[in-house]
């Protein structure tokens, strides 16, 4: 397994790191963009987890605000589900 | 045909769980009145602390310049030389955060003796939101309240702290996208709606006279400047113009603000 092609557990990895490190410093699309990718290719459960720390660390806190990360986290793994059953191998 | 990996419902099922837990989660943490959130964003505070200490060491390293430019640097400098570049650095470094902290003291010297306020470090990026928050580092322990205005040392308000931790805070942007906040300018008081990144922009009637560069005021926040008018779009077929309000500082670049008490 060279460089190159990397293994689909490094792929998955990569893309977990960088959505977690994305929440904490990169802009919200960095995070977005690796919940679609991990959600897209694997049952990820990891596209949860960096949506419940995007609306933990950002939500302002007054009140009741609709987490939208988390909502949209759960409905990518789940939506995403039968087409990855579908389509990938 | 399907593997063995996709009849194996196993996945589903952890899936299923792990959902059922960050939902817990999340309701844990509003019940606990955001005993998590707080945990969580104290954690952020530390990592952008090293993360902007780590990212000043390299880049005062000179680690990411061009090949070129480091051999023309090794060869015009000797190791003194350098010595005392890394003093200068430090010393501008000292000289701009020494000019922000001093145009604190003024807007403190401004202000009436009740109004004493506190200022605090920016540790967030305010790109990093999706929501237009950024985290501070002050909180409770420092004397920071809910609702507490946040201002820039030019005077101008940027937020409103939504949500406090023992030493963390989170403000709320007053041009969060979407959000809107009563404005006044040319005399008259219209809505802002906030579009994020100390933007926003107003829909005024085309009678209402408003120059560029105009300062904008925010009646519910003490009349206290949250921007000035950036430019204005009219037509002679409408019966309104559009009000583009800036803030004129950019929000990326705020490294101190200035946290004024709410009975402000």
């Amino acid at each position: 397994m060279s460089i190159f092609f990397p293994s689909e557990i490094k792929i998955r990895f990569f893309f977990a790191v960088i959505g977690i490190a994305g929440a904490f410093f990169a802009p919200w699309w960095v995070p977005l963009i690796c919940m679609i990718a991990l959600a897209l290719r694997y049952p990820a459960w990891e596209v949860l987890f960096i949506g419940l720390v995007m609306d933990l660390l950002w939500l302002p806190g007054e009140g009741f605000e609709m987490p939208v990360f988390l909502i949209a986290g759960i409905v990518l793994v789940w939506i995403c589900a039968p087409l990855r059953q579908q389509f990938l191998p | 045909m399907m593997n063995s990996y996709r009849q194996n419902k196993s996945p589903h099922k952890r899936l299923l769980a792990l959902t059922v837990l960050v939902i817990f989660l999340f309701l844990l943490d509003v019940l606990s009145g955001g005993f998590i959130r707080h945990q969580l964003r104290g954690g952020a505070v530390v990592l952008g602390q090293w993360s902007r200490y780590v990212g000043g060491s390299i880049a005062g390293s000179g680690l990411f310049r061009t090949r070129a430019s480091l051999e023309a640097q090794n060869r015009s400098l000797t190791e003194e030389l350098a010595q005392f570049e890394e003093r200068a650095g430090g010393y501008e470094a000292l000289r701009s955060e020494n000019e922000q902290l001093r145009a604190f003291v003024h807007l403190v010297e401004g202000s009436s003796k009740d109004a004493q306020g506190v200022t605090a470090p920016v540790v967030s990026s305010v790109r990093t939101s999706p929501y237009g928050t950024f985290l501070i580092g002050a909180g409770e322990s420092e004397g920071i309240v809910r609702g507490s205005h946040v201002l820039t040392s030019g005077g101008f308000v940027v937020g409103k702290v939504t949500d406090l931790g023992a030493h963390t805070a989170t403000v709320a942007e007053i041009f969060a996208p979407g959000a809107s906040v009563e404005a006044m300018a040319g005399g008259a008081v219209f809505s802002a709606v906030g579009s994020g990144g100390g933007n926003a922009r107003a829909k005024v009637p085309r009678a209402l006279t408003i120059r560029i560069d105009e300062p904008v005021f925010a009646p519910e926040l003490g009349q206290r400047p949250i921007g000035i008018v950036g430019s204005i779009a009219s037509s002679t077929a409408s019966a309104s113009q559009e009000v583009f309000i800036v803030l004129p500082v950019n929000l990326s670049s705020l490294r101190y603000v200035y946290i004024l008490p709410v009975r402000n």
